[in-house]
């Protein structure tokens, strides 16, 4: 069941009625079948692989406290198992189709790799969730989860079972243990999240993602339209994940859970570095906390930092696809934050600073350079076809066709308008995040004016949604 | 969270809560003006005539111009089609006979039901009347004007009893809607939409307990009124789409006309491939008449039967059907869409149950029976086309900012420029073209989808009208220029269709593999490149059917 469907509008007010009307310990034991009726929903089988790998962490936890001088091992075998999971499903074709093009190429004798697996949805972030639930049992930061329905919920929690936010036990789990209460300010809160997501989803998302499909379909696009293709997909992208993550915590919201935030106004960073701590910032906590971090982080030598910095990446653009242009993708995060991080060394050494006065347009000139090079690495991220990427990347705005350059301003407008309400976002947010923190209450007048907001999303939703709605991007990961 | 309970507080939420309310409705209405344009400019867009006599002032404040003192109103020849609101002010409550003749196809609703449409069925008359008891005050007419050649005229006017005298709807008794004006929001609310005192209601209390949300934010009752608010002003806006006239006297007069022997259904496919009038040529004089929907499938072909062909009651001695690879069972393909959804409603006079049973699932799906009652609740979704061009028309303004004439031939070369720009041709090759040209290519299990299809009720149709019906299956674009070869998936495909249309007294015929359809043959995708090549190929073919 997608979010973006009408099933889902009627299957969300039913879960809510239903739930609230029940006792507390059969709120869980309901919402873990509502979980699984919601994935079976999309396949039967796909709730059956969620079983399994519940269980098979489940019991991994229990045989650590059962047996805590091996626990090393039992953690090993549960990696194993977690992993050889997602492996099998998401990087067995990938694998097979690579080792036979390299058998190929030195001669040997080769095969033909013909293996189809249909890739379960949200297995990349629930194993995810389970690797994190147990590497934190191991360290003892968590206490063992014993009731198989709560460990279950957790996992398999409808809201953001398929596409995020990646959660932490430490957050969720005692959520999902206490007794939950419904407020009217929940309610509103949750409903306005519902509201913006969905205008997020359907019309920012698709009427962009509907640009992008028409740029990226065409044989020979010419230079500019490539750009204004990509800076299509580049709102797209980020309105179609955003909108997910809004739902989720929307839905999560009205049933009582509180999710983690995943964006962060992701385009107005002001360096890669910085995009990371704002873009799906679920992952990149969880890259940071489970990869970078025990590699050694960057109290290393300053090679083994390097190579820390562009394993943890190359390992994030793997996550996303079985596919070497995400590899690329990730590299080429990765390469960025590397070079920021060298220019601010340099910097730093030539003891060069900037008068106070020039600041606020030397923070616009590292948004937009930020945004620039972010939108580079959404072409390899769009681009599935290496060579059709290369020849691309290689285009020149001199040997651009005529008209090219006035069709890619039109397709830049054209996007610009219909993402209009998400800069706003951002410029509002950019104010307020001056004098205030993420989690610091927002003023009375703008708190009343919320059910006006939410009348004029509804309304944009019913007048500007696009006629050709799209799955969710994150849904294929 | 701090309670929101203070004197100024209420008061501010007063004040944003109205300025919201005003802001969603009055937002539509500045896209609307900014996509039609206001007065003379709406004559440019094709939406209103021109007036072929003079034109003065309404004493309504805030209403503007509308009927000359004659009765005839010509089209600007520029525009195909108009779609208009009149709001007659009747002056008093009495038996009114409705008098409208038009050049071509129209229809005129009033207040949301169909009164009348052009031209007559009967070709003895010339203008179409209709009796109707009207009260006193105002009543909505809704134009619709469609005529493919461009331009036109058409009258309205009515006749009081007892003297029967005609007289013209006038500018001193009607009034175009003015979409600034307040009170005539209210009475195209009340006069376009169905069920308009019970959302007119809940509208009025959202609007009354506006307060109560904004000032209590932590109370339950706020969260439920919140939700009401949320969804009034939608409510509120009227339904100002006009329907798309329905286009089917047309053919019908033309193919009484003709009376044409051998009747051609289906899409760009056939119009590619057959050459009316080199056919009736090589038939010796014999008519012929091809009724060609572009882009459609087998649903559309269904409606095409059902609405444009059986109608006209002419008795044709066979009717071909083109289409292409599996598309006869697939249901669903090309029935949706804004460009779908025009069509559809241009051929057929009402939904047809069939159609939406089949193409769109509705009837037996709660969700569909959802939807529907979203659409019926919230119909000013059905301004969406308009709004979104509106969008359209201001990224095009901003590309090319600025007014007058050369600004405004700039704007309309920069369109013409992006859509060949995005013409199918420049379409890449593998998937994405495929799948913007007809879907899936995996090859359905025919046995399990031909219930679910257009094809029972296609045979059906004929079978009741006696028309003997052939299935031409046109050859696929060559992949080079040898013929082209069905994978063993589509040839059993083909068997069973063959099979069951056997059974089903129909004939099909497959070009697939004709040595004589050379890749030099093809145009742009599967289409031929000139259908006077293809004719002759046709005529020799299947000269046995045509006999």
């Amino acid at each position: 069941m997608s979010f973006n469907s009408l099933s889902y509008l009627l299957y969300l007010p039913v879960i809510f009625i239903i739930y609230w009307l029940l006792p507390h310990r059969k709120q869980n034991a309901f919402l873990l079948a509502a979980s699984y009726f919601f994935l079976g929903f999309i396949h039967p089988w796909f709730a059956l692989l969620i079983f399994f790998i519940s269980s098979a962490n489940y019991c991994a936890a229990r045989a650590m406290q059962w047996w805590p001088m091996r626990k090393k091992i039992i953690l090993v075998l549960d990696l194993v198992v977690s992993l050889g999971v997602l492996a099998y499903f998401k990087y067995a074709g990938f694998f097979l189709e690579n080792m036979a093009a390299l058998l190929q190429a030195v001669g040997l004798p080769s095969f033909q790799s013909s293996l189809s697996i249909v890739l379960p949805v949200g297995i990349s972030f629930y194993t995810f969730q389970t690797i994190a639930y147990t590497v934190d049992v191991y360290r003892e930061d968590i206490p063992v989860q014993k009731n198989f329905i709560d460990f279950s919920l957790f996992i398999s929690f409808f809201p953001q079972l398929v596409a995020g936010p990646i959660e932490r036990s430490r957050d969720l789990m005692p959520q999902v243990e206490q007794r939950r209460s419904l407020t009217p300010e929940q309610v509103n809160h949750g409903l306005l999240l519902l509201v913006w997501g969905f205008f997020k989803k359907l019309v920012i998302a698709d009427n962009t993602g509907l640009i992008a499909y028409k740029v990226f379909s065409l044989s020979d696009p010419g230079f500019y339209t490539v750009w204004a293709g990509v800076f299509s997909f580049a709102i797209q992208i980020l309105a179609d994940f955003w909108s997910y993550t809004d739902i989720a915590r929307g839905s999560a919201l009205l049933l009582g859970f509180k999710l983690s935030r995943n964006f962060n106004h992701p385009y107005f960073a002001t360096s890669p570095a910085d995009f990371w701590r704002r873009w799906h910032m679920s992952l990149s906590y969880w890259l940071r906390d489970y990869i970078y971090i025990p590699l050694g982080g960057s109290r290393v030598s300053a090679g083994r930092a390097t190579g820390n910095i562009m394993l943890t990446f190359l390992l994030s653009g793997l996550w996303h696809g079985a596919s070497w242009n995400f590899v690329l993708w990730g590299g080429y995060h990765g390469l960025l934050v590397l070079i920021h991080r060298w220019w601010r060394m340099i910097l730093n050494r030539l003891q060069i600073g900037v008068p106070s006065r020039l600041q606020p347009g030397i923070v616009s000139v590292k948004i937009f350079l930020t945004f620039l090079f972010v939108c580079i690495g959404w072409l390899m991220f769009r681009v599935t076809d290496t060579s059709r990427l290369l020849a691309m990347l290689q285009l020149v705005p001199w040997h651009a066709g005529a008209g090219d350059f006035q069709v890619a301003v039109y397709l830049f407008f054209l996007c610009l308008l219909y993402s209009l309400p998400i800069w706003l976002h951002g410029f509002f947010h950019l104010q307020w995040s001056r004098q205030h923190s993420l989690d610091d209450p927002l003023p009375d007048s703008i708190l009343m004016a919320r059910p006006l907001l939410m009348a004029v999303l509804f309304l944009g939703i019913l007048l500007l949604r696009s006629p050709a709605p799209s799955t969710f991007i994150y849904f294929q990961f | 969270m701090r309670k929101l309970s203070s004197r100024n507080h209420r008061l501010y939420a007063l004040a944003t809560g109205l300025l919201g309310m005003i802001l969603c409705v009055y937002l539509p209405t500045l896209i609307l003006h900014l996509a039609i344009g206001p007065g003379a400019d709406r004559a440019k867009q094709g939406w209103w005539t021109h007036f072929s006599g003079p034109t003065r002032p309404l004493p309504v404040n805030g209403y503007e111009v509308l009927l000359p003192a004659e009765r005839t109103i010509a089209l600007n020849p520029d525009f195909k089609q108009a779609t208009s609101w009149i709001i007659w002010f009747v002056p008093e409550g009495t038996l009114y006979k409705i008098q409208f003749s038009a050049e071509a196809v129209s229809r005129v609703t009033l207040d949301g039901k169909i009164l009348l449409k052009a031209p007559p069925k009967s070709r003895s008359r010339k203008v179409e009347e209709r009796w109707c008891r009207l009260t006193p005050g105002p009543h909505l007419f809704r134009l619709d004007f469609y005529n493919k050649d461009g331009g036109g005229w058409f009258s309205i006017g009515f006749l009081t009893p007892p003297l029967m005298r005609l007289t013209a709807l006038q500018n001193t008794m009607v009034a175009m809607p003015n979409r600034d004006h307040l009170e005539t929001w209210w009475w195209l609310m009340r006069l376009s939409r169905p069920g308009t005192w019970f959302f007119g209601l809940l509208a009025g209390f959202s609007l009354l307990a506006l307060l109560l949300p904004l000032a209590r934010a932590d109370r339950l009752y706020a969260t439920i009124i919140t939700i009401a608010i949320v969804a009034a002003p939608a409510l509120l806006i009227p339904d100002l789409s006009g329907r798309e006239p329905y286009i089917g006297p047309v053919i019908h007069k033309k193919l009484q006309q003709k009376q044409p022997r051998y009747v051609f259904i289906g899409n760009s496919m056939l119009w590619s491939r057959i050459d009316d009038s080199l056919l009736e040529h090589l038939l010796g004089g014999v008519p012929v008449y091809s009724i060609v929907n572009f882009g459609g499938l087998s649903g559309i072909h269904y409606l095409a039967m059902k609405y444009l062909l059986i109608p006209s009651g002419i008795q044709p001695k066979r009717v071909f059907i083109f289409f292409r690879s599996t598309t006869l069972v697939e249901p669903t393909a090309r029935t949706t869409g804004p460009y779908f959804e025009t069509l559809i409603k241009r051929i057929t006079p009402a939904p047809d149950p069939v159609f939406e049973r089949l193409a769109h699932g509705r009837e037996t799906s709660p969700v569909s029976a959802f939807q529907r009652y979203l659409d019926t609740l919230f119909s000013v979704q059905k301004n969406r086309k308009m709004v979104r061009d509106a969008v359209g028309n201001a990224a095009l303004w901003l590309s090319i900012p600025g007014t007058g004439q050369l600004r405004q031939e700039k704007r309309n070369q920069l369109r013409s420029l992006v859509n060949k720009h995005f013409a199918l041709k420049n379409v890449g090759a593998g998937m994405d073209k495929e799948s913007l040209r007809s879907g899936s290519r995996e090859i359905p299990d025919f046995s399990s989808s031909v219930a679910k299809s257009f094809l029972p009720s296609i045979l059906e149709l004929a079978r009741t009208q006696n028309f003997p019906l052939v299935f031409v299956r046109v050859q696929e674009r060559p992949q080079d220029n040898g013929p082209v070869r069905d994978t063993p998936e589509m040839k059993q495909f083909i068997a069973e269709l063959k099979d069951y249309l056997t059974i089903n007294g129909a004939v099909l015929y497959d070009f697939t593999g004709d040595p004589e359809l050379p890749l030099s043959m093809y145009g742009q995708g599967d289409h031929i490149e000139d259908p006077r090549q293809y004719t002759p190929l046709f005529f020799n073919r299947l000269h046995s059917l045509l006999q």
